[in-house]
Formats: C-alpha cells, structure tokens, sequence
C-alpha cells in the first residue's frame, strides 16, 4: 500500500481537480490521439461526416451532369485534367456518362450517413426499448419478448426486402422508387433490432445481478437512483460501441441491397448503387468501382476502429484516461 | 394509544430490558416457483422455514450451514432486501418487518451488509471515494467536501491509503476490495452490520487480516454483527453465539464455546468432524453424511435431517422435534440429543 505524502487538504484538491479533469472531454481525447488505429478511425469519421455536410461546397464537379454540360468524356482514366483552363483535374477519373467519380463519391457519403442514422436509430430505438424492458421485468413479460426476438431473427431479411421493394415499387406514392433507398435503411434498422434486443437484455440482466445492485439497496437508494446511476452507466458504454459498430454494418448492408438495384435511384449519387453500374465494365474501366469500394471499406473500418477504442476507453477496467 | 402502537412499545420495552439489537420472530421465506411452462401451479421453495433467533448489542451471532440451506435468505430477510413472507424482525425494538418509504430509508442507515464477492459488489464505473461516499449522498448527509473528508477518514479506518480515493476498484486485490466494501458499510455509522461469508472469497492470508478489522471495528464502534458463513474456523474467531441451520431451519443455537465442545445435534456434530485439524492427537474419523441435502421444495417429514442422520429412529420421520433448551442458552432441534460425542472443535 503506498503511503501518500499529501496532506488531507492537499488530497481533497486533488481530488476535485481530478473529478473536473476526468469530465473534460479533451482527456478523452488524448486517450484517442495516444492509440494510432483509433486516431485513423476518428479521422476516417469526421472526414466522412465533414464531406457528408459539405459535399456541395467541396465537391468539384456537379454529380449528376452529364458530360454534354460538363465537357467530360465518359470513362476517362483517374487524373485526367479537367476540362477547360484552370479545371479541377479529375481525380478519379469519370463514369458511363460523364461523371467525375470523386464527386460522386462525396456525394455518396450523404446517402451513407443517412443511411447508418436511419438504420441505427430505428435498431437502437428498438432494441433498447425491448432489451431493457424484458431484462429489468424478466418472468413472462421477458419469456415473450425474446421468444418474439427469437423469431424475429428467423426471418431471411434480404429476401423480406426483396418482397418488401417489389411489393412497393408499383405504389403511386413511391413513383420511380424515389422512397425506396429510405424503405431499405428503415428495414435493415428493423431487422437489426433483435440483435441489439438481445445484447442489451444481457448487459441489463447481468448488471441487475450484481451485489453492487444490492448494496445500492442496503443504503437506501431509489430504484430511480439504481438505474440511472447504476444500470444505466453499466449498459450505456455497450450499447454505444454496437452501436458505432452498427452504423459500419449498416451502411455496408444498405450498399449491398443498392448494389442488387434495390436501393438507390439510377443516377443517384450512393455507393452502393454507383458500384452496380460500374460493374460491367469493371474490367475494362475498374476506377469506376474500385474507388466506390474503397469508399464503402474504409468508413466501415472507420466506425469499427473507433468502435474498438470506445469499447476500451469506456471501461474504466482498460481505460487510461 | 390504537393497538399497534401498544404493540410496539411493548417490544421496545421487551428489547431494551433484554438488551437485544434485533429480534428475528418466526421468519419465514417461501419463494414460489412455476412447475411448468403450461400449468399455473407453482411449487413452494421453503428457503427459510419459521426461525426465530436474537443479537445483543454488540455481539456477534454466526450463522452456519451448507450452500443452499437459507442463511444467505435469512440474512436478506433481515436487512429487508427480500420482502420475508411471514415472521417479525424487531430492531431495536421497533418492529422493521413492514416499514416502508421515508421509514424504511431512515432504517437503512442503522443496518449495513458485507458482502462476499468482492468483485460483483464494488460497481466498476465508480471510482472508490464515491463508491465508500455514496450512502453518504443517498441519505444527503453532507455536502461534497464534507463527503470528501468522511470517506477519507473511513479509508483511514479500513487500512487504505488516502490517495486510494479516485482509483477504481479493479486497481485492487480481493482484501482491498473487501475493506473498501467495509468502509462504504461503514459510511452511515449503522449499529448492525450482517457480513454474509466476508472471507470466503479470499486467500486464507487475507481472510485473518479481515476478521481481525471486523473485529477491531467491532470493538470501536460498537457494532452488533450478524456473520453468515459456512467455515467453522471463522465463526468460531468471530462470534459468541451460533445457529445452525439445516434446509431452511435452525437445528442446534448455542454459546460459540459449548457448540465447539458439546455439538448436541447430530447434523453439528458431523459439520465440527469435517473440520480439519492440525492435532495429530486428535483421531478422529471425518463422520461422512450420507445422500444428499433435501430439496427445500419437498423437505422430508418430521426432522429434516432424519433422511441423513446415522441415528434416526422411527419417530425422527414422523415428528418434527421442537427447538428445545436442553441447558442454558444452548437450543436443539432433536429428539435424542447427543450427550457425549468425539467430535470436538
């Protein structure tokens, strides 16, 4: 046991200054910049988030102009220079129509970032609103919640969506598909509820076992002051890092169904949808669905990178901050 | 005066002539249990089946049995984190058995717990000072440097170092995590604290340095503790009094000394021959029971220990024998208490 050389005084400022320091969040950021992979996740992150916002301010081309207004031949080779004096080169080179593929791809990140938003509120929504009430009732109310989870997870969810969209496709309201990319994000959050349901009736019904839970009782505290100072800081940390997982899961999911053209609009700027109509000609022209790809690769190793460092940091048992 | 209130003042008058802390009246806790998924029956768990027991101020009574036989329950029952289904617990004369709201809360102060996972019993997500000076916020005691000079002072006490205080509790080792749920036990100055198997999670050098802190404690504040645990040895250092307890009931209650030398249940008896012993002069055989525990669902009739017992005769399952004093203070539940028996601890 190591004896201090502070006095009480001494120690009880210590004390506060430590408190403050540990709710800054600036020592979680230090925390970040000390680990290189989550530093390139974070970074991967806020690019993406920072396109997402200002594709139109950043973007040099405009994304769905043809090259009859822009000038631009159609599948012109990564680095090509731009047309006219003074043109932004074409970084990435230009698709089918014309299309600078870098502009696309910042675009893209909208469609993306809605789509891991939509998907991992309507999961988190969900799954937490279930998890936690069949782990914190448990008895028959826990019994038919995760019997329903149970079967919920039984059904094949591509094919679902693939019912789901033809059924949709022929409605007046969802004309040329224009809801259909929102429909696929609302269900892939859908189906990803019973998942969450489940890791998090876990955590809550581990928690609950605990004798801390107890102890917090043998003092007199209220089942209010348990959850939320007790539950609650015990469960949150988890579902926090599924959830930056998640939104990786799901807009990968969601460029797969885009993919097999059951997503985007054709002409759209989305990943998922661009690498669809790139894949003829892969061979011959691959820049214009290598680059989407790798678009898609790097933000999903983005949210799991930092999903790693969160799951660290937030259990103060790994923590250094 | 309405009745309820007679009542009360005649167990307070009760108590403080007797000089007993709590009380334990008839207590009984049945868990009831579904007997399957498509039948409404249930099946009654008799965890704790009508015990009846006592503390003095500061004693120390040890409360004995083998892993499922409701000390655990018993305890719980007490400190009113089950809701027991029937029987009086009286603290200090105030029957505790139905408070509720403000009252129960303002109850909390004054009984305490130990727990015997050190690990599952400190929340990881709080650091040490406010773990120990949570109870201090529940009950708003302080103000936050007033907190933080208590919590220090109460780290003192337990043996920890001061700058222990923002540190969380997987920086430390079993013992130390055990004097941290101590000190956060300590934090309300309560006057009853039940230790439920404090040791029995540490290593057996760590376990002296913390019954000796019970008892140092003890003797400081003037503790009344109520130590459940299923070793001899630490009940024997801890207390001046035993219950045993056999599926759900108390068999044997006796002074820590005349139980050790004078088992009079046979159930007592075999317990005090499996303690090992260092005395070569001591030969003895281990008495080794035979079958299993009964289930407290489906306990066998008349003496629940006549399933096991090397001297059951016809009457033993047929008639419960009563808890009965057979010498001063010293209770038994049999109907052929031992008089002479080898087996002595």
């Amino acid at each position: 046991m190591g004896m201090s050389t502070l006095t009480q005084d001494e120690l009880v400022a210590q004390v506060k200054r430590e408190r403050r320091f540990r709710n800054r969040l600036w020592a979680y950021f230090k925390s970040l910049t000390s680990n290189w992979t989550a530093t390139i996740g974070f970074i991967i992150i806020v690019v993406f988030f920072f396109v997402a916002v200002f594709a139109p301010v950043v973007a040099p081309y405009h994304p769905t102009e043809d090259d009859y207004r822009n000038g631009m031949p159609s599948y012109a080779p990564p680095l090509t220079d731009g047309p006219g004096e003074n043109a932004f080169p074409i970084l990435l080179g230009t698709d089918w129509a014309g299309q600078d593929v870098f502009s696309r791809i910042l675009y893209g990140a909208q469609s993306a970032m809605w789509a891991g938003f939509i998907s991992i509120s309507v999961g988190l929504f969900g799954g937490i609103s279930l998890g936690a009430v069949s782990g914190y009732l448990g008895g028959t109310v826990d019994n038919i919640i995760m019997r329903i989870v149970d079967a919920w997870m039984a059904i094949p969810s591509f094919f679902m969506l693939l019912i789901i969209v033809a059924a949709l496709s022929d409605q007046p309201w969802n004309e040329g598909g224009k809801y259909t990319l929102l429909i696929a994000m609302f269900f892939i959050g859908f189906m990803g509820i019973p998942g969450y349901a489940r890791i998090i009736r876990g955590s809550v019904l581990a928690v609950r076992e605990m004798d801390f839970i107890d102890a917090a009782r043998a003092t007199g505290s209220s089942e209010t002051r348990i959850i939320v100072k007790h539950v609650v800081p015990n469960v949150f940390p988890i579902i926090l890092v599924y959830a930056t997982m998640g939104i990786g899961g799901a807009i990968s999911s969601t460029a797969s169904l885009s993919f097999i053209g059951l997503g985007a609009r054709p002409n759209v700027p989305d990943w998922g949808g661009d690498m669809d109509r790139a894949r003829s000609v892969f061979f011959i022209y691959p820049w214009n669905m290598f680059f989407p790809g790798l678009a898609i690769f790097l933000v999903v190793l983005g949210f799991n990178l930092l999903g790693d460092w969160l799951r660290d940091v937030l259990d103060p048992r790994t923590r250094d901050v | 005066m309405s009745s309820l209130q007679l009542k009360e003042g005649m167990n307070m008058i009760e108590s403080s002539e007797s000089g007993n802390i709590i009380e334990v009246k008839n207590l009984k806790m049945y868990f009831q249990i579904a007997k399957s998924l498509f039948s409404s029956d249930t099946l009654t768990l008799r965890a704790v089946d009508d015990i009846s027991f006592s503390i003095k101020k500061g004693a120390t009574l040890g409360l004995v049995g083998e892993s499922g036989c409701g000390k655990t329950t018993a305890a719980r029952c007490i400190l009113r984190l089950y809701e027991s289904t029937d029987g009086q617990i009286i603290f200090e004369g105030r029957d505790i058995t139905k408070l509720k709201g403000r009252k129960l809360r303002q109850l909390r102060k004054d009984m305490q717990i130990i727990f015997q996972d050190p690990y599952s019993s400190l929340d990881p997500r709080m650091s040490v000072g406010d773990i120990i000076g949570e109870p201090l916020v529940v009950h708003g005691v302080a103000n936050a440097t007033e907190r933080s000079e208590i919590v220090f002072n109460l780290l003192k006490t337990v043996g920890l170092a001061p700058d222990h205080f923002y540190r969380f509790p997987h920086e430390f080792s079993g013992g130390q995590r055990q004097r941290i749920g101590v000190a956060r036990a300590l934090a309300l100055n309560p006057r009853f604290i039940v230790a439920d198997e404090p040791v029995s999670a540490l290593d057996v050098s760590i376990q002296a340095q913390i019954l000796n802190l019970l008892q140092d404690l003890q003797k400081e504040f003037n503790l009344t503790y109520l130590v459940v645990a299923h070793d001899l040895g630490v009940v024997r250092h801890l207390t001046q009094e035993v219950a045993v307890m056999y599926v759900g009931k108390i068999v044997e209650k006796a002074p820590t000394e005349e139980l050790f030398h004078s088992p009079s249940h046979p159930y007592t008896e075999a317990l005090i021959s499996a303690v090992p012993s260092l005395n070569l002069k001591r030969k003895m055989n281990r008495l080794v029971l035979r079958g299993d525990v009964p289930s407290p669902v489906f306990p066998p009739p008349g003496c629940r220990f006549s399933t096991r017992c090397m001297y059951a005769k016809a009457i033993c399952s047929q008639k419960e024998p009563p808890l009965e004093e057979i010498a001063p203070d010293h209770f038994v539940a049999c109907h052929f208490p031992l008089e002479e028996t080898a087996y002595k601890f």
